[in-house]
C-alpha cells in the first residue's frame, strides 16, 4: 500500500485535495511556509477537505497552538526582514558509490539560497569514478577520502573549507532553498554549537518506507528546542537530530574531536556517529539548536530487506555510542540512556508486535532491531582497534 | 609599528595554572617583542618559594611578588613593573587560544580598549561528570556575555561587558586612570569598575571576538562559588559607593521578583540568614547525587543567591543604608508591543536594562511579558519570547484579528 506525501499551506487554502489512487495520505502542514505538523489520513473517497483538515487541527491542542503561534511569530519578525547570518558557511555532502542519488541531492543543494561559501562533496573510497563525474556536472568542490567510515569523510570536509559553520546532509537527502539559511541563522552567538533540522519523508511508496516513517525515521518534532546541558541531559542527543540535517560550529570539530572514526557507516559501530557529536558538542558546554525551519527530505529504503538491515544497524550504533561515552568519557548517565532504549524502544515495540495489537508495527522490522544489539560488543571492540 | 605588547598574569601562584596560561604565549609574545609579567599575590606573593613554579628560561617572562594587595593589588603592579606600551591583563585561571596577543594589538586605537571573548572550557572526556557544578558557572557566564558577539547589539555594550581578564590598553592610559580599584573589597569586578571610569572618561570599547581565552576547567568546590557570589555582593557595594549614578546598572538594583526577591530581601534584613547558603549547599549537593537535576538546579539558584545577598549585607554600614540600595532599584521600562505588526529593528530598550513588554491586540491590553536585562535584543528572539508567554486563547485572537489571513475559517465563529 502506498501512501500520498501532500504538503499544504493553510493560509489560503480553500480547496479540496485529492490523493486518489492512493487510501491514504502524510499530510504536512505548513503556515506561511514552516511546516507545524503532520497527520495522517486515510479519506474516503480519496479527497481531503480543508474542513476536514482543521477539525483535527482544531481537536489537537498542540497541532493547534503550533499553528496560532506561526502566524503570530510572522507578524512580529517577518521572514523578509531576518537579517542575515554574520556565520559564512559551507555544505558538506559524503557520498560513497551512490552517484545516482547523489545527483538528486546536489540538483537540490543548487537551488539553495543564503550564498554558501562552498558545497564540499567528499567522495569516500568509491570503487568506481562515478561520483567525480557526477560532482563535476555541479558547482561544487569535489575531494576524495580515500579512508573508508563516514566519520573519516565528515572530518576531511572540516579541513577542505575555511567557512564558520559546516552543514551536513547525506547522499539520500533532498534539502529544501532555505535549509542551510535556516540552520545557520541559528548561530547568533559563540555558544551556539550545532544546529539541526527537520527531515520529513521525500516518499512513503512501499511498505518499507511507511514502516520507517511510522517508526518515527528522522523527525524530530515540530516545536524549536533551543538546549544545553543544563536543560537536557546530553545523553539524550539522539533527540536533538540526525546527520542528514546537521550544522555545526566547523572549530568544533577538532577542537572537540567530533566525528570519531570508530562510528558511524563504515566503521564496525555502523551508525551512532552523528549523535555521539551532538552528545560532544553539549558536553562542552554549547547549545544545539533544533528548528523545524530548516527542512530536508530524505529517500528511505524502498525494501523491507534494506530497511531491517538499517534498523539493526541503528541498534548497534546506537549503544556503541553510548559504550563509547561510558568508557571513553567515563558518563555513567548513558546506562540510563541504554536500559531506558531497550525496555521502551526495543522490547516494547517487540511487545506491540504481538498478535491482536490493535496498529502493530511490522514483526520483521521489530525483530532486526533487536538482532542488532548483541553486535554492540564486538563492534565496540574491532571500532577501537581499527581506530 | 606595532606597538610592544606586556603581558600582566595575576596569580594566587598555583603552579600547574601558571604553567598553562604562560607557556601557550611565549612564543607569541617573543614574536612581538612583548613580555610576560607573573604577579604573585596571596600566600605566594609572601613567599614565592612557596609557588614552586619554575618560570620558562627565556628572559620574556619575569615573575614578581606582590606581597600585600589582592588581585587588583597585582594587576596594577604588574602593569608598573611592565615596559611595553600596551598592557594585556589575565587572570590564571585561563588558557590563551592562538592569536590572542596579535589580536588584542590589532584592535588597539587613540581612546579605545579591548576586550576580548572568554569560553566556557572544552573538555571532551571525563572532566565533565565530576564538575558539572563549575561548568554551569562557566556556562552561565559565557552565556550572560553572549550578546556581545551578537551583531544586532554592538551599540549597547556598557560597564558589564568589561571583565579584568583579558582586557589590553595603552599603559600610559591605564596609570593615568588610576589603574584597578584596589579597595573593592573581595577583588572582584575589578574589570566593570575599571571599564566604568574609562568609558566616563571618552574611551571607547571594543569587542575582539578572536581574542580568546579558554577556561580552565576548574575545581568544584562549592565553597569557591559560594565565596564568589559572596564576593561579588561585596564588591557590588563598592562599587555603588565609588559611583552612586552606577547603582542602576548593579545586579543589586535589579528588581529581584518571585523567590529569589523574597531570599534576597530576607537575608538584608536578617543577615543571619546568609548562613543558608550552606546549608543549601548540602542540600544541592544531596539532591545532585539522588539524580534530581532539576531540584540540584533550584537549590544551587537559592544558594548562590544566599551568598550573594549576604555579601551585599556584609558590606553595608551606616553610611549606606539598605532602603537606599532598595530605593535604587527602578521599575522596568514599559514598552508597548502590537501583536498585529512587526516589532522595530531594535528596542528602544538597550541591553543591561530590564522590560517588560507590555501586548496589545486590537487596541486592548492583552498581556505582559518580562523581558530580562541580559536577555537577547533581537527581533526574532524578542518575538518568541512574547509568542512563547501568550496563552492560546490570546494567540487565537490574535488569528481571528487579521482578517487579512484566510486561515482556519472556524475560527471567526469562535472567537470573532
Amino acid at each position: 500500500m502506498s501512501t500520498a506525501t501532500l504538503d499544504v499551506e493553510l493560509i489560503g487554502l480553500d480547496g479540496a485535495l485529492c490523493v486518489a489512487p492512493h487510501a491514504e495520505a502524510h499530510v504536512v502542514l505548513r503556515v506561511l511556509q514552516q511546516p507545524v505538523g503532520v497527520v495522517w489520513m486515510s479519506p474516503a473517497a480519496g479527497v481531503i477537505e480543508p474542513a476536514q483538515l482543521w477539525a483535527i487541527i482544531r481537536d489537537d491542542e498542540e497541532l493547534h497552538r503550533r499553528v496560532l503561534e506561526r502566524v503570530a511569530f510572522a507578524q512580529l519578525a517577518p521572514p523578509e526582514h531576518e537579517p542575515h547570518p554574520s556565520a559564512t558557511w559551507s555544505v558538506a555532502v559524503c557520498t560513497r558509490d551512490r552517484p545516482q542519488r547523489l545527483a538528486r541531492t546536489l540538483a537540490s543543494l543548487a537551488e539553495l539560497r543564503g550564498n554558501p561559501a562552498s558545497v564540499v562533496v567528499v567522495d569516500n573510497a568509491s570503487s568506481t569514478d562515478e561520483t567525480r563525474r557526477v560532482a563535476a556536472r555541479f558547482d561544487v568542490e569535489y575531494v576524495e577520502e580515500p579512508r573508508p567510515g563516514l566519520n573519516h569523510a565528515r572530518r576531511r570536509a572540516a579541513t577542505s573549507t575555511t567557512s564558520d559553520v559546516l552543514v551536513y546532509t547525506d547522499d539520500d537527502v533532498l534539502v529544501e532553498p532555505d535549509w542551510g539559511i535556516n540552520l545557520v541563522r541559528e548561530f547568533t552567538g559563540p555558544r551556539v554549537g550545532a544546529a539541526t533540522g527537520l527531515v520529513l519523508p521525500h516518499e512513503l511508496e512501499t511498505a518499507a518506507q511507511r514502516a520507517f516513517e511510522l517508526r518515527g525515521a528522522h523527525s524530530r518534532g515540530f516545536r524549536r528546542r533551543d538546549v544545553d546541558f543544563r536543560t537536557r541531559p546530553p545523553r539524550l542527543a539522539g533527540g536533538l537530530g540526525a546527520g542528514a540535517s546537521l550544522a555545526v560550529r566547523r572549530e568544533l570539530v577538532e577542537q572537540l574531536g567530533l566525528f570519531d572514526a570508530a562510528l558511524d557507516m563504515g566503521s564496525p559501530a555502523r551508525t551512532g556517529g552523528d549523535t555521539y557529536a551532538i552528545y560532544l558538542v553539549m558536553r562542552s558546554g554549547h547549545r544545539v539548536v533544533y528548528t523545524p525551519a530548516a527542512v530536508a527530505s530524505h529517500v528511505h529504503r524502498r525494501t523491507m530487506a534494506e530497511l531491517e538491515a538499517m534498523v539493526a544497524n541503528y541498534s548497534t550504533g546506537g549503544y556503541t555510542w553510548m559504550l563509547h561515552a561510558l568508557i571513553s568519557c567515563g558518563d555513567l548517565s548513558v546506562v540510563k540512556t541504554g536500559l531506558d532504549w531497550f525496555r521502551l524502544h526495543h522490547l516494547g515495540r517487540n511487545w506491540r508486535a504481538r498478535p491482536g495489537h490493535p496498529a502493530p508495527p511490522p514483526r520483521r522490522v521489530a525483530l532486526a532491531e533487536l538482532r542488532g544489539i548483541p553486535r554492540v560488543p564486538s563492534a565496540y571492540l574491532r571500532s577501537r582497534r581499527s581506530t | 609599528m606595532a606597538p610592544r605588547l606586556s603581558v600582566v598574569v595575576a596569580s594566587a601562584g598555583d603552579a600547574q595554572r601558571l604553567d598553562e596560561v604562560v607557556a601557550p604565549l611565549i612564543d607569541e609574545v617573543a614574536g612581538t617583542g612583548g613580555e610576560i609579567v607573573v604577579v604573585v599575590f596571596g600566600r605566594g606573593g609572601r613567599d614565592l618559594r612557596q609557588v614552586g613554579w619554575q618560570p620558562p628560561a627565556t628572559a620574556a617572562v619575569r615573575v614578581v611578588a606582590e606581597s600585600v594587595g589582592g588581585i587588583n593589588a597585582a594587576r596594577n603592579r604588574g602593569a608598573r613593573e611592565a615596559s611595553g606600551e600596551v598592557l594585556l591583563f589575565l587572570d590564571d585561571d585561563v588558557v590563551p587560544e592562538p592569536g590572542l596577543v596579535a589580536s588584542h594589538i590589532r584592535g588597539q586605537a587613540p581612546n579605545k580598549f579591548t576586550v576580548g571573548d572568554r569560553r566556557a572550557p572544552s573538555p571532551t572526556r571525563r572532566t565533565i561528570a565530576s564538575r558539572r557544578d563549575w561548568l554551569e558557572g562557566a556556562v552561565a557566564w559565557a552565556e550572560y556575555l553572549d550578546h556581545r558577539g551578537q551583531h544586532d547589539t554592538p551599540a549597547s555594550l556598557g560597564f558589564r561587558d568589561v571583565t579584568g581578564c583579558n582586557l589590553a590598553l595603552s599603559r600610559a592610559d591605564f596609570l593615568a586612570q588610576g589603574g584597578f580599584d584596589e579597595a573593592l573589597a573581595s577583588g572582584l569586578r575589578g574589570g566593570w569598575e575599571l571599564g566604568h571610569r574609562l568609558m566616563a572618561a571618552g574611551f571607547e570599547l571594543v569587542y575582539v571576538p578572536v581574542a580568546r581565552v579558554s577556561r580552565r576547567l576548574g575545581s568544584p568546590s562549592i565553597r569557591s562559588l559560594v565565596a564568589g557570589a559572596r564576593g561579588d555582593g561585596m564588591s557590588d557595594v563598592g562599587i555603588a559607593r565609588r559611583h552612586p549614578d552606577l547603582v542602576r546598572g548593579l545586579p543589586i538594583a535589579e528588581p529581584v521578583r518571585g523567590w529569589r526577591g523574597r531570599l534576597g530581601r530576607a537575608v538584608l534584613r536578617a543577615p543571619w540568614l546568609a548562613a543558608l547558603a550552606n546549608v543549601i549547599a548540602v542540600a544541592q549537593l544531596l539532591a545532585r547525587v539522588a539524580g534530581l537535576s532539576d531540584l540540584s538546579r533550584r537549590l544551587r539558584d537559592a544558594m548562590l543567591t544566599a551568598a550573594y545577598w549576604g555579601g551585599v549585607r556584609a558590606a553595608l554600614d551606616t553610611r549606606w543604608a539598605l532602603q537606599e540600595i532598595i530605593a535604587c532599584a527602578p521599575a522596568p521600562e514599559r514598552i508597548l508591543v502590537d501583536l498585529e505588526h512587526a516589532l522595530p529593528d531594535r528596542l528602544p530598550v538597550p541591553t543591561g536594562v530590564p522590560a517588560e513588554l507590555v501586548v496589545r491586540l486590537d487596541g486592548k491590553e492583552l498581556d505582559s511579558v518580562d523581558l530580562p536585562a541580559w536577555a537577547s535584543r533581537s527581533r526574532t528572539d524578542v518575538a518568541r519570547r512574547i509568542v512563547a508567554g501568550l496563552d492560546t486563547d490570546a494567540l487565537a485572537r490574535n488569528v481571528a484579528v487579521q482578517r487579512s489571513l484566510p486561515l482556519d475559517p472556524g475560527a471567526d465563529d469562535e472567537h470573532g
